[in-house]
């Protein structure tokens, strides 16, 4: 029989959730100064070694269409900018802590960032996500949760699976009946023990709950996530061999997203889709 | 909702009785009817053609576990 935790309980006894990098928490604290410099924010990530690397690796691959080569965070910094950097320093981190995973869960959690990506290049969710490279990591994250729920309930996380593929109920209720919390509860902690900005936050919280959302710019973002995850289920990118998630209605209205609009949604998605093996690459 | 290639001038196509009782029906191609279709129903007719007829290297439908 398994026990039912809070999430507290189950933060205090079971799950440890790692810190985020001193390095990678130093350029977020960086970055959201205003005042804040490109040449500090290159020295920053040029003072963590495997960071740069990482980081030029992604700035160099081809999903970002730059022409040339870049081989300095200095560079990367002028041509990109200062938010896309971070958000691309962030990107290497979050890869490290998800490339142990299955490969099918990483596909999906990349596969859901590119979904939200063509979300908002379409005109979704202008003002509640900032930016395309924003929007990439909402969706990148949105079930990061379920990386700790695997490591430290692997034999209830197995039940989970087992009762999903039995019943077709939602992932995210059997693991509440099994465990008495959802994933989405336990990746919106983590997002707040790294401080990341509330749009993420509410984004990962709220993705199967909107009532975990306290404006409508929340809502809004967490229901574009939620509706990133149902493009990647119904393209068959599947975190689990499990059917998609349904949205709610209201999970639909929140998203704003309208028919007319998909066509293009779905242009971009599939133009991109190609990144999805060049960018699981780049993280092994 | 019928789906197709994009290759096919009409791509994916909505079917919807002509007149009740007749058997006939209209088709129309999905971008000019999708006003009146829900978002979900749009993605899911474009997903569906981009598994079974795209290029980009999607699961085609019938290989996809089912609960």
């Amino acid at each position: 029989m398994s026990r039912l935790y809070d999430i507290d309980a189950l933060l205090d006894e079971v799950i440890t959730l790692p810190s985020l990098p001193s390095t990678v928490a130093y350029i977020m604290r960086l970055v959201s100064d205003p005042q804040c410099s490109l040449s500090s924010v290159a020295h920053a990530i040029s003072a963590d070694p495997p960071l740069t690397i990482k980081t030029l690796r992604l700035v160099n691959a081809a999903y970002y269409g730059l022409r040339q080569k870049v081989s300095t965070i200095e560079h990367a910094v002028v041509l990109l900018g200062i938010k896309v950097i971070k958000n691309l320093a962030f990107t290497a981190t979050v890869f490290d802590i998800m490339k142990g995973n299955v490969d099918a869960f990483f596909r999906h959690s990349i596969a859901a960032g590119l979904a939200m990506r063509a979300l908002v290049e379409a005109g979704c969710g202008k003002t509640a996500i900032q930016s395309p490279e924003e929007a990439f990591v909402c969706g990148l994250l949105h079930d990061i949760g379920k990386v700790f729920m695997n490591e430290f309930l692997p034999k209830e996380s197995a039940k989970v699976a087992q009762v999903c593929a039995k019943t077709g109920m939602p992932w995210y209720f059997a693991e509440r009946e099994i465990m008495g919390v959802d994933h989405a509860q336990i990746g919106a902690r983590l997002a707040q023990k790294w401080k990341l900005p509330d749009i993420l936050t509410c984004a990962v919280a709220g993705h199967h709950d909107l009532k975990q959302c306290k404006d409508s710019d929340a809502r809004q973002a967490a229901a574009l996530v939620a509706v990133a995850d149902f493009i990647c289920c119904s393209c068959g990118i599947r975190a689990h061999a499990v059917g998609a998630t349904p949205v709610p209605e209201d999970t639909w209205t929140a998203s704003q997203l309208s028919s007319e609009a998909v066509p293009a949604v779905m242009g971009g998605f599939v133009q991109a889709l190609p990144s999805v093996n060049e960018l699981m690459s780049l993280a092994a | 909702m019928l789906v197709d290639s994009r290759q096919n001038p009409k791509g994916a196509i909505l079917v919807t009785p002509a007149e009740e009782g007749t058997g006939q029906v209209h088709t129309d191609p999905l971008s000019s009817a999708l006003q009146g279709i829900h978002p979900a129903h749009v993605l899911e007719a474009l997903c569906m053609q981009e598994r079974a007829f795209g290029t980009s290297g999607l699961t085609p439908p019938e290989e996809t576990a089912e609960p």
